[in-house]
């Protein structure tokens, strides 16, 4: 299996006035294409800091972040734009679907921008919520909604899909369902996907697991044989 | 505790500049243009009122038909409620400089009142008049010094006999505080308006009664001018007032009366004793006549009958002469029988002596004879001889005894006829005397009935004359009862500043701005009150979490709101004293120069409106104040952990558009959104439409009116008007009158018409204080080279009447709005010293500069029973500029022409008022795009920093930073397009609204926005909302998505 992410020493730190903060110092991994990777760490270990960072939406303070064989630490903002736009898909914690749209529209909000996009009501479809697609996020669950956020960043077709805590505000159920279809879409389409939590019961589903402290790497390692979604016990 | 909240509060104000500045920003633009819009009337007056007291301008002017009399000066000056009552003297004369003749008033310079006269002077050049002969005049005027002002002869009597000179040097020129404006007013001569005053020392005038009566009020209040206190009190003394003329009017018509009175008793006496003398005087003469002419006859009678016996004597004498002629023929024929005997006698002798002497022969024969034969033969013969002879000689005896006694008969016929010739003859004599006697007898009786008749005729005359020197004398006495029965009285009028020239327009001109000023300012305070809602909506949401904790700290409700109302305050009290500020020091005097040309009152005296200062002031603090506490209470009413809770965004919902499908399908996804978030924040929508819409209408209105203004000139002169300038004539010309104007000949052509200021009036509604003119063209026709009249919507010509129907007149537009008629209403006017009269309008024509009433000739003839004068000269050429101005000196230069305006002078005092404008319409050009500055700011602003979190989602989602920004100002976008619609509408009409509030006298502003304007007012819009995207673009890129994204706050 080829690599996709390469995290070589990179470090983050934060200037707040006279106070500078560490997120990242010196954090290497890597991620191969197509894996179903987890990142796990207690909380403020740099787990978002190491997401945000990869997902172009954040830069590091020193180190290489290769991603498909581009450094885009280097990148400016355009290519940078572009990377984000082409090849990832973002899930948040808190969903972050843009109110005024229905669930359909957040779809195609992200289909529209892409080159290759999935269609929209199909993705919806998968995530099973075509029966909701009129609806506005404030009419939806929790969980729906997070799954709407998965859907509009499934729509894009990335290579790489980033998730923060997608089950973190969720019922165990729900976030089984959400496992299952992140997994599911990981399998299919072989999208690397990298899918924060600090739920340790998930890394069993994870083909690597990435421990994270105090802003550096604590160890990685691959599951012989990981787990179903179904399988897990939130 | 404390301090911490403190500290909080600071940090609120530094943090975050953009709310902080656009906060500051609406409250300055809404507090100054509030409270300097507002001031901009009050500075108005406060000027004129100050200019009022600094020059002791009367408050009221009385005048009194019959002149006013020093006494009854003294007797208003005795008022308590009077400072001052000054006498002096005002006449409106035609007069001449060379032979350009227009109508002055001269007033008279009180010689004791110098220092009031030098308040109530501004000399610009020269001195004060101080010889009869010399004068000040006009400094708005071609006036010169040294110039001779030379009043025409054919002024009326009365005018003429008041002044003492007829001519007056001019040694100074001057303003006058009598002339607040331009506009001299009105008066009954020539055209019926004051072209130019002058102002010549009171010894120029000559009568014992003034013409008008200076009555200053006490004002030891100050009150100023335009206060209602003044109102009232002026009200109060003019009532006051006019009481006091009645009663004096009254006393002077009792006087008067009483006088007359007693002049006629006096002469009814003086009559009747003349009656009685003439009476007496004429039957003497008449019984004298009698007796004379009895006598007269007498002696005639005696005449008679000497005549008679005259005539018998000279009848008798007759007879004797016949009788004596008779006989003296008688006597000749005896005389001459005599004669004839005694020649028969001596031939009787004489044949005797030839027979003797033959018988002496015979004898001697015989003697010697011897025959005796022969002697016997003689002997016979000398026997027959003898016998004869002694026959003869006794026939010849007898004959001499006859004649003897014959002669004896006749010697005493001779004797007798002699005696009766001579006795005729002494009667004859006796007659001829007698007959001298009687003619002069008859010369005498003659001459005696002459006298009488002459005496008879002497009767006559001296009884006619008697009789109508009585008669005249009894008419005169009866003319006077009729006159002291219908002796008027004397009609006084007293008169307040509202009918001083120019002071009616100048009132409404501060009312107008006054009304100006009091929608335009609620309108930007209505989206600052808006903007500062929304804002601080906004800046509580985003510290609901902050809120929270300090509730949850156990922070007082009251502390908690007080940090937000110290924001408050802080930014209304700061922007509103710096935007009051502003706003005094800039709007009144904007306003204020842009009535400058018109008006002539000493230095701009800013004044400080307490109430609207006040509402600029504490208006907007309270605005935000109130909008703070509205934003915090929801805040302050959720309890601490939904507080803390991240806020619930504000939910999609669906709006109408969806609802009609085929619509909804057509928009892109984009829109879609945008339409979507339109509807969604209701508040800002409407701030922002309500924003931008009064920026365009703002603008809209500014760049109106520059066209509104631009445009009355163009509209006037090339399209209205066709005329190059307007003649005035000195006497009555028209085309059938010889004239100098040779029109045609030389490159221009001429229409002569009648033209008088006049006043009108519609039912309740006059003029208003318009200017307005009749102009009587001599031909409705020809006039059509020189005026269009049409309607300015749409152009439709407007036609007299055909002849021969009713009289009806054109008149222009703002007349008849000023009026509020329409063709078909009636309105009446009256020419200066003419009956009123009323007419029917046949249509309203546009018109631009001043106002018209417009009849034909024949109309006037109905109306008025009199034909016009022409004296005015309408003038149109296709010469160049040079050559025309040369026709017009030359023209000028005729005897005829008194003055010759040029259109091209009418329009430099139009580009004057325009400048003026201009310094308006910035003033609205730039609070309008300020306006709109803020208010996008404001909205852009605010957009950005509530979606900071959706922007945040569609960076991370990999949109481009032009994506990024079109997603938002989109919205804008779209905002600001329909509020340009929305405002484009509302400033047409507040265009319309803003031209008629500001319209000055003279002109009417055409109601016209050229589309250029239109893309103006979009533009600058536009422009405006691209310049906030410009500057809120590093707002977007400055988004960070890792900082927004992380959790909800
Ligand atoms: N914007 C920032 N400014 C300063 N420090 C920051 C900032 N963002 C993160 N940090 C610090 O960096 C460290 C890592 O933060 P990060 O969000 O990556 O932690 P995490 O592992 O995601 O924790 P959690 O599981 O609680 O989400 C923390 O100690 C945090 O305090
Ligand atoms: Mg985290």
């Amino acid at each position: 299996m080829s690599v996709y992410v390469t995290f070589d020493e990179v470090t983050k730190v934060y200037r707040t006035g006279e106070v500078t903060t560490a997120a990242l110092n010196g954090a290497s991994f890597a991620v191969d294409r197509g894996e179903f990777c987890v990142v796990v760490g207690p909380s403020g270990a740099g787990k978002t800091t190491i997401l945000n960072i990869l997902g172009g939406i954040d830069r590091c303070s020193s180190g290489s972040v290769v991603v498909d064989g581009n450094d885009i630490a280097k990148m400016n903002e355009h290519r940078l734009t572009v990377y984000r736009r082409q090849d990832v898909g973002f899930v948040f914690q808190f969903y972050n679907l843009v109110q005024n749209l229905t669930a359909l529209e957040n779809v195609e909000l992200a289909s529209e921008i892409c080159d290759n996009p999935l269609n929209p009501r199909e993705v919806l479809d998968a995530v099973e919520l075509s029966h909701r697609i009129d609806n506005f996020p404030a009419q939806l669950s929790g969980g729906e909604q997070q799954r709407v956020a998965i859907a509009r960043a499934m729509a894009k077709n990335p290579k790489l899909m980033l998730c923060d805590e997608p089950t973190g505000a969720l019922d165990g159920a729900t976030g089984v369902q959400i496992l299952k279809l992140l997994q599911k879409m990981s399998l299919d389409s072989g999208m690397t996907v990298i899918l924060i939590t600090h739920n340790t019961a998930i890394t069993g589903m994870a083909q690597k697991v990435i421990e994270v402290r105090n802003g550096g790497i604590e160890s990685v390692y691959r599951n012989a044989d990981p787990k179903r979604a179904e399988e897990v016990a939130l | 505790m404390i301090r911490t909240l403190r500290k909080v509060r600071r940090r609120e104000l530094l943090n975050t500049p953009g709310r902080f500045i656009a906060l500051f920003l609406i409250t300055v633009l809404g507090s100054g243009f509030f409270a300097g819009l507002q001031s901009a009337a009050p500075s108005m007056e406060r000027t004129a009122d100050v200019f009022f007291r600094e020059t002791g301008l009367p408050d009221f002017r009385l005048y009194c038909d019959q002149g006013i009399a020093i006494e009854d000066a003294q007797a208003v000056r005795a008022l308590p409620e009077v400072a001052d009552a000054v006498p002096a003297y005002r006449v409106d004369v035609r007069a001449a400089i060379g032979t350009a003749s227009s109508n002055y008033a001269i007033h008279s310079l009180p010689d004791s009142h110098r220092e009031a006269d030098r308040a109530r002077l501004t000399l610009t050049q020269g001195r004060l008049p101080e010889t009869p002969d010399e004068c000040v005049a006009d400094a708005y005027s071609h006036i010169r010094i040294g110039d001779v002002i030379a009043v025409n002869p054919d002024n009326a009597e009365a005018t003429l006999r008041l002044l003492s000179e007829r001519a007056f040097t001019v040694v100074g020129l001057t303003w006058s505080a009598d002339y607040i404006s331009i506009d001299r007013g009105n008066t009954n001569i020539g055209n019926g308006r004051i072209a130019n005053f002058l102002y010549v020392p009171e010894s120029a005038f000559d009568s014992p009664y003034y013409t008008e009566l200076n009555v200053a009020l006490a004002n030891d209040a100050q009150l100023s001018a335009f206060s209602d206190a003044y109102g009232e009190r002026t009200d109060e003394a003019s009532e006051l007032l006019s009481r006091l003329v009645q009663n004096r009017a009254e006393d002077r018509y009792g006087k008067t009366a009483e006088e007359i009175a007693a002049q006629i008793d006096a002469g009814e006496a003086d009559y009747a004793n003349k009656r009685s003398q003439a009476d007496a005087g004429l039957s003497a003469a008449q019984a004298e006549l009698q007796e004379s002419e009895a006598k007269l006859n007498r002696e005639e009678e005696r005449y008679r009958q000497y005549v008679s016996e005259f005539n018998a004597g000279k009848e008798t004498a007759a007879a004797n002469r016949k009788a004596l002629e008779d006989a003296g023929n008688a006597l000749t024929a005896s005389g001459e029988q005599l004669a004839a005997g005694r020649a028969a006698l001596a031939a009787g002798r004489n044949a005797l002596g030839e027979l003797s002497l033959q018988r002496d022969a015979l004898t001697a024969a015989l003697a010697s004879a011897t025959d005796p034969a022969a002697i016997a033969a003689l002997t016979e013969q000398l026997g027959a001889l003898n016998a004869q002879m002694t026959e003869l000689s006794v026939r010849l005896d007898a004959q001499e005894g006859e004649l003897a006694a014959g002669e004896q008969a006749f010697q005493d016929g001779s004797a007798r006829y002699g005696e009766s010739k001579a006795r005729l003859e002494s009667a004859e004599a006796q007659l001829a005397t007698k007959e001298s006697e009687l003619a002069a007898f008859r010369a005498e009786l003659d001459r005696a009935a002459e006298a009488l008749t002459a005496g008879r005729a002497a009767y006559e005359q001296e009884y006619a004359s008697a009789n109508e020197a009585l008669d005249d004398a009894r008419k005169e006495l009866d003319e006077g009862r009729a006159a002291l029965n219908d002796l008027p009285v004397p009609a006084w009028t007293v008169r307040g500043r509202e009918d001083f020239p120019g002071h009616t327009g100048f009132r409404s001109d501060a009312d107008r701005i006054g009304r100006m000023s009091l929608l335009l300012p609620w309108f930007l305070f209505l989206v600052a009150a808006l903007v500062c809602l929304t804002t601080m909506t906004r800046m509580v949401e985003e510290h609901r979490t902050r809120i929270g904790v300090l509730k949850a700290l156990g922070y007082r409700r009251r502390s908690i709101m007080g940090i937000y109302q110290f924001y408050a305050w802080f930014i209304g009290l700061f922007g509103g004293v710096i935007g009051v500020s502003l706003g005094l020091l800039i709007f009144p005097r904007v306003v204020w120069n842009a009535y400058a040309t018109m008006y002539r009152m000493g230095e701009f005296m800013p004044a400080v409106a307490p109430v609207p200062c006040a509402v600029g002031l504490l208006g907007s603090t309270v605005a935000i104040s109130l909008a703070t506490a509205a934003a915090c209470r929801r805040a302050l009413d959720s309890n601490a952990a939904s507080l803390m809770r991240p806020q619930a965004p504000k939910p999609g919902r669906r709006v109408w558009p969806e609802r009609i499908p085929f619509l909804w399908r057509r928009f892109t996804f984009s829109q879609k959104v945008t339409i979507r978030n339109l509807f969604r924040y209701k508040k800002r929508f409407f701030m922002t439409i309500i924003g931008v819409a009064g920026c365009t209408a703002l603008l809209l209105t500014g760049f109106g009116l520059q066209d509104s203004v631009d445009g009355v000139v163009d509209l006037q002169y090339g399209e209205v008007s066709h005329a190059r300038a307007t003649l005035l004539l000195n006497h009555a010309s028209g085309a059938a009158e010889e004239t100098p104007l040779n029109a045609g000949s030389d490159g221009y052509d001429i229409a002569y018409a009648h033209l008088a200021a006049v006043d009108a009036s519609a039912g309740s509604r006059n003029n208003n204080g318009l200017v307005t003119y009749l102009y009587v063209p001599e031909d409705a026709e020809a006039l059509n080279g020189f005026l269009s009249f049409r309607e300015r919507r749409g152009h439709k010509p407007v036609l007299f009447p055909p002849a021969g129907e009713a009289p009806a007149a054109v008149i222009t537009e703002r007349l008849a709005n000023a009026m509020g008629v329409k063709a078909g209403d009636e309105i009446a006017f009256s020419p200066p010293d003419m009956k009123e009269v009323s007419v029917r309008v046949a249509g309203v024509t546009e018109n631009y500069v001043y106002n018209y009433i417009y009849l034909t000739s024949e109309a006037y003839k109905t109306l008025f029973g009199i034909a016009p004068t022409f004296t005015s000269v309408a003038l149109k050429s296709d010469l160049p500029e040079a050559d025309f101005n040369d026709l017009l000196a030359e023209l000028v230069a005729t005897e005829n022409v008194t003055s010759a305006l040029p259109v091209s002078q009418l329009r430099e005092i139009m580009d004057q008022v325009i400048a003026n404008m201009s310094a308006v319409v910035w003033l609205i050009i730039v609070v309008a795009s300020a306006l709109a500055l803020v208010v996008l700011y404001n909205l852009v602003n605010i957009n950005i920093t509530e979606r900071e979190r959706e922007l945040a989602t569609l960076k991370v989602l990999g949109f481009y930073r032009r994506e990024v920004a079109a997603y938002i100002f989109r919205e804008t976008t779209t905002l600001t397009i329909i509020g340009i619609l929305i405002g484009l509408v509302c400033g047409v009409f507040l265009h319309n609204y803003v031209i008629a509030s500001i319209e000055v006298n003279e002109v009417m502003f055409a109601r016209l926005i050229l589309p250029k304007s239109y893309g103006f007012a979009i533009a600058f819009t536009l422009g405006c909302s691209l310049l906030i995207g410009l500057l809120m673009l590093p707002r977007l890129k400055r988004i960070d998505p890792v900082g927004s994204l992380k959790s909800v706050e």
